[in-house]
């Protein structure tokens, strides 16, 4: 099993159960908030974030780290699921079925609990209300701790235009958490 | 104590990890099992004829997905942050109708210039789905559809759905008239007395209805057996039923063919026969959007080699790809075409535009 500290990029490596678990623990609130704000839907986003995992879970061999960090590979799929199920109007439950996987019934402690995250605005919603380019340059700074260098040679633009987007993404997430108290 | 849903998916999860991992070790042996058999001359000969076969015909089908020399492959021409949560758009009367999913509004977009001249409220707890069909724009917000008069902007009829309808559901335009459809029913709205004036039943043996397009005169409707059903665009009589190898949604129709995407692509049906009359796999985990038009299948789709997402440019009269190009956004939430170039809205809210 890898170490529970171990980035993303290990744990979606390795192969067994234990490393992948650590993997969902560690994302599954702010993947239930995303889809808990984006649908306004406790059941909607339950099933999205259940397809997304299992989605993940069936697809991390694909996973290449060169591609971008774990946690931008699983929001890439879960930007997917979400798109898929404003299409169709309602949630595939392909991977779930392909895994054998149930679904589950909420409760409605699991309806309060599944709309209080989505009403709670943390860092990762902060991020999401950025201009893209803004976003990425923070995320990739703050969240995968890559270095300006590393973030201007992969986004194709010069570091003090990856210096600026940072600069002005953290403004600007300081002064809507300031607006909100 | 009872657990909540975070664990209980948790337990779900790691019991399906531990079974693919037993399944793991089952496959490699399977696979060492044939490269052993394959060891015998007579075997070793014909796997060798085989690849050079496959090989051939691999290098055939990279050379018909050539693009022809002298016509430049799609490109990026501009990325802008055009909503705050992206959804569905529609194009018409001179305009792009953009949801908002952040906010719930459909937006009146100008094309040329990108300005917003108009806001409508929708409604509803989940982000509405936008039509343009007959002489108006739908907007499908819950179990209510209004009908919104392009030339003022403003909502000229709200029509309560049957209680049976699962969901809003899309609206879909007929030979002068206008359907919303469920995964349960067709739905016939009359738009001078703005109800539901015709129900058609979808279902199958418990299948449901999921996906459907309109070539103007049918109305084509993919059911989760696999049959598509083709039904008049006025009366809604079913014209024809046919089973096919359909596996995803059907994205347009021309001329009684229906285009899907499917598990690794797209491919062409014949509708009335369910006749797959081409199939082309662009190596995708999964397709994402597709829009048809002027004869041009544009299929979003997760590259299978790069895990970023793709925009492939097909030719729907053959299947032949005809470029792509890499998207610089996660994820779509609608493709829509405007004046020759392709929208795409990535949940984020971001427009990538490609020509």
């Amino acid at each position: 099993m890898t170490s529970p500290g171990a980035p993303d990029e290990a744990l979606l490596a390795a192969r067994d159960a234990a490393s992948f678990d650590v993997f969902y623990r560690r994302h599954v609130e702010n993947v239930l908030a995303f889809f808990s704000r984006r649908t306004r839907d406790a059941e909607l986003a339950a099933d999205l974030t259940a397809e997304t995992f299992a989605a993940a879970l069936a697809g991390r061999r694909r996973f290449r780290p060169e591609a971008g960090a774990g946690s931008a590979w699983l929001f890439g799929i879960a930007m997917n699921k979400l798109a898929d199920a404003q299409r169709r109007g309602y949630a595939e439950r392909r991977a779930c079925r392909r895994l054998g996987m149930e679904r589950l019934a909420l409760d409605d402690e699991d309806i309060a609990r599944i709309d209080a995250l989505g009403d709670s605005v943390s860092a990762n919603a902060l991020l999401e209300m950025l201009r893209p380019d803004q976003r990425r340059a923070v995320r990739a700074h703050v969240v995968d701790e890559r270095t300006y260098a590393e973030i201007a040679a992969q986004q194709r633009v010069s570091e003090a235009v990856v210096r600026k987007r940072v600069s002005r993404g953290l403004a600007a997430v300081r002064e809507r958490m300031g607006g909100r108290r | 104590m009872k657990e909540d849903f975070v664990a209980r998916l948790g337990a779900q999860l790691a019991d399906a990890a531990e079974r693919e991992a037993r399944r793991g070790p089952v496959r490699r042996a399977g696979r060492t099992a044939r490269w052993t058999a394959a060891s015998s001359p007579v075997l070793a000969i014909a796997a060798l004829l085989l690849v050079v076969v496959l090989g051939f015909a691999a290098v055939r089908a990279l050379q018909d997905d050539e693009v022809p020399p002298g016509s430049p492959g799609p490109r990026v021409v501009s990325t802008t942050q055009l909503v705050g949560g992206g959804g569905w758009m529609a194009t018409g009367f001179g305009a792009v109708w953009a949801v908002d999913a952040a906010s719930g509004e459909v937006l009146r977009v100008d094309p040329g210039t990108l300005r917003v001249s108009a806001r409508i409220a929708a409604g509803g707890r989940q982000p509405p789905l936008v039509t343009v069909a007959g002489d108006a724009v739908w907007i499908s917000a819950g179990r209510r559809l209004l009908e919104l008069d392009p030339a003022t902007n403003r909502v000229t009829a709200r029509i309560a759905l049957p209680p049976s309808a699962l969901s809003g559901g899309a609206v879909i335009p007929g030979r002068g008239v206008v359907w919303a459809i469920n995964p349960l029913e067709l739905l016939r709205i009359d738009t001078r007395r703005d109800v539901v004036d015709r129900r058609i039943d979808l279902s199958g043996d418990s299948f449901q209805a999921y996906t459907a397009v309109s070539d103007g005169r049918s109305l084509y409707v993919g059911r989760g057996d696999g049959w598509v059903l083709t039904f008049d665009g006025r009366t809604g009589a079913r014209v024809d039923s046919a089973p096919t190898t359909l596996e995803g949604f059907l994205f347009g129709a021309r001329d009684g063919v229906v285009f899907a995407g499917t598990a690794d692509g797209v491919a062409a049906f014949e509708a009335g026969s369910g006749r797959a009359l081409w199939s082309r796999g662009l190596g995708v985990q999964r397709v994402n959007d597709a829009v048809l038009a002027d004869g041009v299948a544009w299929v979003h789709g997760s590259d299978g080699r790069t895990g970023r997402d793709r925009l492939w440019r097909v030719d729907a009269r053959t299947g032949r790809v005809r470029g792509s190009v890499q998207m610089p956004e996660f994820g779509v939430t609608r493709l829509t075409v405007v004046n020759d170039r392709v929208w795409v809205v990535s949940p984020g809210g971001t427009l990538v535009v490609v020509e």
